[in-house]
């Protein structure tokens, strides 16, 4: 797609905020509609309702017919907030392909595509999780006769530097946090090899959260250990100077209700990676300085590394609608950034974690310069 | 010295401490029980082995709150701009029923039947203004109040029909109170279509649906009303699970002749809901008064099911309108299970909601109450409407109805369970701007004798072997 060709966003969520605030999805898309389903509260206001942030100057329509004929190419979003209607959707994309324009499908299982890959060594395996697949679909399946082999090998060392993103749920703003990292390091020089929590990431340079992790038919074992030799192929093939790995969903269950997958995922992640630096973004709620002392605790006994920094997201779970809606969508609303800022303010000299707002401006310097810090040789004078 | 945070109170010859910091009720001993009760300062010499070990435990704390202010004060804003949930329309002041103690006869100061009817631009700016204040929302919803609302069922078919048409991507659910005598086979169809879900009100067998709903002319309407029903039930049996009774018990009449009804007469009740409640004082012009005889009946049935609760009856004696009063009994039992964090520094007790977050009543003018059952004539109530959108100080004022009773709050037992909100403290006037010490008192003393009243229930369904899991509401587990 070239760069003055017109970009509609559909349906517009707030899971799109990120790449709306990201400086390198605007260098690839310049020119951007947004459309939302009707009767979601965006029309005709700007971008920045969707997440409260600052001034975006793109205005949210419904008006999708209209929209449609005035771009050439449509990115459709996969959305966990949003009920859509699968039907009326794949009637829309039809319209859409009929009129001859170029279609960019976010969704899950939107193919059906089925592949069996047979490999008897680890190098075969290398060969095909070595290069990211990001059309794997479920349906795909594996046979692991290089399974034995991989577990006589155990884990093998990565030696550049892994910063981790990890939430306390889906919808923490890990996505725009991965992002602020992202563009920062690379604003200031350093390579960087991105594994984003979020198919977005893709549009913009990054690799897809493999999806051999969340395949049936592949031992947990297995999956620690090919996640393990993943990051590594990454860091042969890239050859950057960090590894920055955000991981989908939650790193523990929100409460009896809301459970996400137990941080099962981001566990086998971090037995595979240990990361140097972690940061982990939470919902807002009146956190007492206890919490964050537990939570470090929790992140040291469960993935044997050290907690760095947590956002605290400027959404706040609404346990009124938990109880209510009783289903694993965790219900929020966004609040005031000002309020986070007030809060961090609050906790200033009560915890000796870093607590950071990444919808403020400016906060990505400060999160880099953090890790810089942390990442940085301390030890000059040690040889072994 | 400060004083344990606790209530004591006895029941069946047992001793028992409710500890309000870790929310947990505790057996025991006579002499622990006097001991504390007496010298309820906690730095005190000379406590007894059982007394030191349940301190060493945590319990018995002095922890109290130091000020009263509702958590959700500064998310007041943010949750109305951006998570309404519910509106509550009132399409019409108007009824075809004069039932003697509706708050819009002349038993009550709040409200009178008028002949004023919404008109659809309120409706349509009312949908409008719920959309777009619900942008955080997973679903929303719409109800459709009176009066009685189905004399304007076109505009409540347009409302419907706006509403599906103009929202994607979100679940809208549509409710209705009505008396019942209005529905007929097309808008039976219609809400079927729509998924709406009903409400009858209805207060008992003919004697006495009819001693107190009457038509204008003071006929009866307990023939009119179930007959309605049994009609459209036998032609649409599906539409039963969208049907829900709301029983009104009025203490002047007997209880067990409204259960028996509701257990007995299958063709009405099997499969519907069914929620009872006993007729609001609030805003009566005398006070209401329960007889004897209702209270002994009362009483009986609720031995009778507790008595099934425990296995010793059978389940002929589960009972549809006894559920729902022990729903609010469970869910203290279920929450004297969790893990309490003990009382913080700021707290409001339990109770208020955002005012208009959750069901926003809207008048027919389009003034904003918190919900259907305050008084739309009560100027405190008025947290604003659809030109001028909330008032905010107004919602925070109601919402922080705890600080009115600051200090009787601070040292309540009933603190994490009271229940009240600002509804109880209003006087209902049109002049008055403010809400009545006075009459929250009276509340607080009915919501902490009723509190000890349930803390004694679950005393006697434990000490029975009560097995919390075989609770069950609509053949689901409780939980
Ligand atoms: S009963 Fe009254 S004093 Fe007790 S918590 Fe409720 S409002 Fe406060």
């Amino acid at each position: 797609m070239s760069k003055n060709e017109k970009l509609l966003i559909y349906p517009f969520n707030v899971e799109v905020m990120p790449l709306l605030r990201s400086k390198k999805f605007h260098e690839k898309y310049e020119d951007i509609v947004l459309c939302s389903l009707k009767g979601s509260g965006f029309n005709g206001k700007d971008a920045s309702v969707a997440d409260d942030g600052e001034f975006i100057g793109i205005t949210i329509r419904e008006d999708f017919d209209q929209c449609i004929d005035e771009c050439s190419t449509i990115l459709v979003i996969e959305s966990q907030h949003i009920n859509i209607n699968e039907d009326e959707l794949k009637k829309r994309i039809e319209i859409v392909r009929n009129k001859g324009k170029q279609i960019i499908d976010l969704r899950a299982s939107n193919e059906n595509r089925s592949e069996v890959h047979k490999c008897n060594s680890v190098e075969e395996a290398y060969n095909i999780f070595g290069n990211v697949k990001i059309n794997i679909t479920k349906d795909v399946t594996y046979e692991l006769s290089y399974g034995e082999l991989l577990q006589c090998e155990g884990l093998v060392d990565i030696t550049t530097p892994v910063i981790g993103v990890v939430g306390t749920g889906k919808n923490t703003n890990k996505f725009l946090t991965q992002l602020s990292i992202l563009q920062e390091l690379e604003g200031l020089g350093y390579k960087v090899s991105w594994i984003g929590s979020n198919k977005m990431c893709e549009l913009i340079g990054g690799h897809s959260f493999p999806q051999f992790m969340f395949e049936d038919g592949i031992t947990d074992t297995e999956k620690v250990l090919l996640f393990n030799r993943y990051v590594k192929n990454l860091e042969k093939s890239e050859n950057a100077d960090v590894i920055l790995i955000g991981v989908p969903g939650g790193i523990m269950p929100c409460s009896k209700n809301i459970i996400g997958d137990f941080g099962i995922l981001s566990y086998k992640v971090f037995q595979g990676v240990n990361p140097d630096y972690l940061l982990l973004s939470v919902f807002y709620d009146e956190y007492r300085e206890s919490f964050f002392n537990e939570i470090k605790m929790h992140v040291r006994y469960k993935f044997g590394c050290n907690l760095n920094t947590v956002n605290i997201c400027n959404r706040r779970i609404d346990w009124e609608e938990v109880r209510v809606l009783n289903q694993n969508v965790i219900p929020y609303y966004t609040i005031d950034s000002q309020n986070i800022s007030d809060f961090i303010e609050s906790m200033k000299n009560n915890t000796d974690i870093e607590l950071v707002n990444i919808m403020r401006k400016d906060e990505s310097r400060l999160i880099v310069n953090n890790i810089i810090n942390c990442l940085a040789d301390d030890e000059p004078n040690l040889v072994f | 010295m400060g004083k344990m945070h606790v209530h004591t109170f006895d029941y069946l010859g047992q001793k028992y401490i409710y500890d309000v910091n870790k929310s947990a009720i505790l057996l025991v001993s006579e002499e622990a029980y006097n001991d504390i009760k007496n010298k309820p300062c906690l730095e005190q010499d000379n406590r007894s082995e059982e007394i030191n070990k349940l301190i060493k435990k945590g319990y018995l704390s002095t922890n109290k709150p130091k000020k009263i202010l509702h958590p959700q004060t500064a998310m007041v804003e943010n949750q109305l701009k951006r998570n309404l949930q519910r509106l509550c329309l009132q399409v019409t002041q108007n009824c075809n029923f004069r039932c003697s103690y509706c708050v819009y006869s002349e038993s009550y100061d709040h409200r009178e039947h008028t002949m004023k009817n919404m008109d659809w631009d309120v409706a349509k700016r009312s949908i409008d203004y719920l959309i777009d204040h619900s942008i955080d929302s997973l679903s929303i919803g719409i109800g459709f109040y009176g009066g009685e609302p189905l004399l304007e069922y076109n505009l409540i078919k347009k409302c419907m029909e706006y509403a599906s048409n103009n929202v994607a991507g979100k679940m809208v659910s549509f409710t209705l109170t009505t008396n019942g005598s209005l529905l007929n086979e097309e808008i039976v169809e219609e809400f079927l279509k729509y998924n709406t879900k009903v409400t009858i009100s209805l207060d008992g067998p003919r004697h006495i649906q009819d001693k107190n709903r009457v038509l204008a002319n003071g006929q009866g309407t307990f023939d009119l009303v179930t007959e309605n029903i049994r009609n459209i039930c036998n032609k649409y049996p599906e539409f039963k699970r969208n049907l829900n009774y709301s029983m009104v018990v009025d203490p002047r009449n007997g209880f067990t002749c409204i259960e028996n009804f509701v257990e007995h007469d299958e063709e009405l009740f099997d499969g519907a809901s069914v929620m009872s409640s006993i007729i609001s004082g609030y805003y009566r012009k005398e006070g209401l008064d329960y007889t004897e005889d209702f209270m002994a009946e009362w009483e009986f049935a609720k031995f009778k099911y507790m008595l099934f609760l425990v296995g010793k009856l059978s389940e002929k004696y589960d009972s549809k309108i006894m559920k729902m009063a022990f729903l609010d009994l469970i869910d203290i039992m279920k929450s004297t299970r969790d893990k309490y964090a003990p009382l913080g520094e700021t707290e409001h007790h339990s109770g208020p909601c955002i005012p208009g977050q959750l069901r926003l009543f809207i008048t027919a003018d389009g003034e904003f109450y918190p919900c259907e059952k305050v008084s739309e004539h009560s100027k405190v109530m008025n947290i604003g409407n659809l030109e001028e959108g909330f008032y905010y100080d107004k919602v925070k004022q109601l919402l922080n109805v705890g600080q009115i009773t600051e200090n009787e709050c601070k040292n309540c037992f009933a603190i994490r369970n009271c229940g009240l909100c600002s509804m109880v403290a209003d006087t209902g006037n049109d002049n008055e701007n403010k809400l009545s010490k006075e009459l929250k008192m009276k509340a607080c003393r009915k919501v902490r004798f009723q509190f000890e009243d349930k803390l004694k229930d679950i005393c006697a369904l434990k000490t029975c072997g009560f097995n919390l899991e075989k609770f069950q509401v609509k053949g689901e587990s409780y939980e």
